[in-house]
């Protein structure tokens, strides 16, 4: 095959700034963040989250994803190379948002965030859609 | 956080020279490996035997269940080969051009081809094994053969 292999990386877990009123661990997502001229868009692998799971806040320049997962598996641990739990990360946004423009959709375990810049004008909620 | 311990000379210059010879220099330079290794951890050196992706199997009585985290995949993008016990996990993420003249602010998620085999103890019915990936989460229900399930064997009084 040609092309690079992907390397295995830590899930990182949260060493938290603030407290979670949840019992469990939190892992920070791995994140793509980009911005062109008109908005800017938010890629995060929260393998294991249904778009239900899916919780995203902002408020004062701060934006703030959180993914439940969900999905039990039966029997005992035979191998356990990786933990389970719920995922959370916040941003500062310099840039101004216009909040009632936000889009979100989940699919294969990734949430794709789109924050329009606030010099567009259309009016919509916010909606967490499943492709 | 480690603490290291700090080794009390039993007299000034016990640790280095004086009696101590070469002990003393070893003794600082055994604590100074093991500050790296509690700072650095196991985390940091991937080429110690870590194959993406990581794996959890659970095991029940009929069933071992293997899942791995494989966001951004869809099901084509993965290949499953099983024999009689062990299983091979083979396949590519692949990531999504976004568009020309782009900021990146942050790029974390990372493309690849990835290829991983695994063996089991107890033999595996192949014929009734089923994949499922859901949520980016990829689930290997596996059965066990037969012939590797616990037989319960009665006892006859005669």
């Amino acid at each position: 095959m040609d092309g690079k292999d992907i390397q295995v990386q830590d899930k990182k877990e949260l060493e938290s700034s603030g407290e979670m009123t949840r019992e469990g661990a939190f892992f920070v997502p791995n994140v793509d963040i980009f911005e062109d001229e008109n908005q800017l868009v938010l890629l995060a692998d929260m393998p294991g989250v249904d778009k239900d799971g899916v919780d995203i806040h902002l408020e004062e320049g701060q934006l703030r994803i959180q993914g439940k997962v969900s999905g039990e598996v039966p029997g005992e641990y035979v191998i356990s190379e990786y933990s389970v739990g719920d995922y959370t990360r916040t941003f500062t946004l310099s840039n101004v948002i216009d909040q009632e423009k936000i889009q979100a959709s989940m699919k294969n375990g990734v949430l794709r965030v789109v924050l329009p810049k606030s010099d567009i004008s259309k009016p919509r909620k916010i909606a967490v859609k499943s492709e | 956080m480690a603490i290291i311990k700090l080794r009390q000379p039993a007299y000034p210059g016990a640790l280095f020279g004086q009696g101590a010879g070469d002990r003393g220099y070893n003794v600082f330079q055994n604590e100074m490996n093991r500050l790296f290794d509690r700072f650095l951890g196991s985390g940091y050196d991937p080429s110690a035997g870590s194959v993406f992706p990581p794996v959890n199997v659970f095991e029940d009585a009929d069933n071992f269940t293997l899942t791995a985290e494989l966001p951004g995949m869809e099901s084509s993008d993965i290949k499953l080969d099983a024999e009689e016990n062990s299983i091979q996990i083979q396949g590519e993420r692949k990531i999504e051009k976004e568009g020309e003249n782009l900021c990146y602010h942050r790029k974390e998620r990372e493309d690849g081809f990835f290829s991983r085999k695994l063996t089991f103890r107890d033999k595996i019915d192949k014929e009734k094994i089923a994949a499922e990936l859901k949520n980016g989460v990829l689930k290997i229900t596996m059965p066990k053969a037969q012939s590797s399930k616990p037989k319960k064997i009665e006892v006859k009084s005669s």
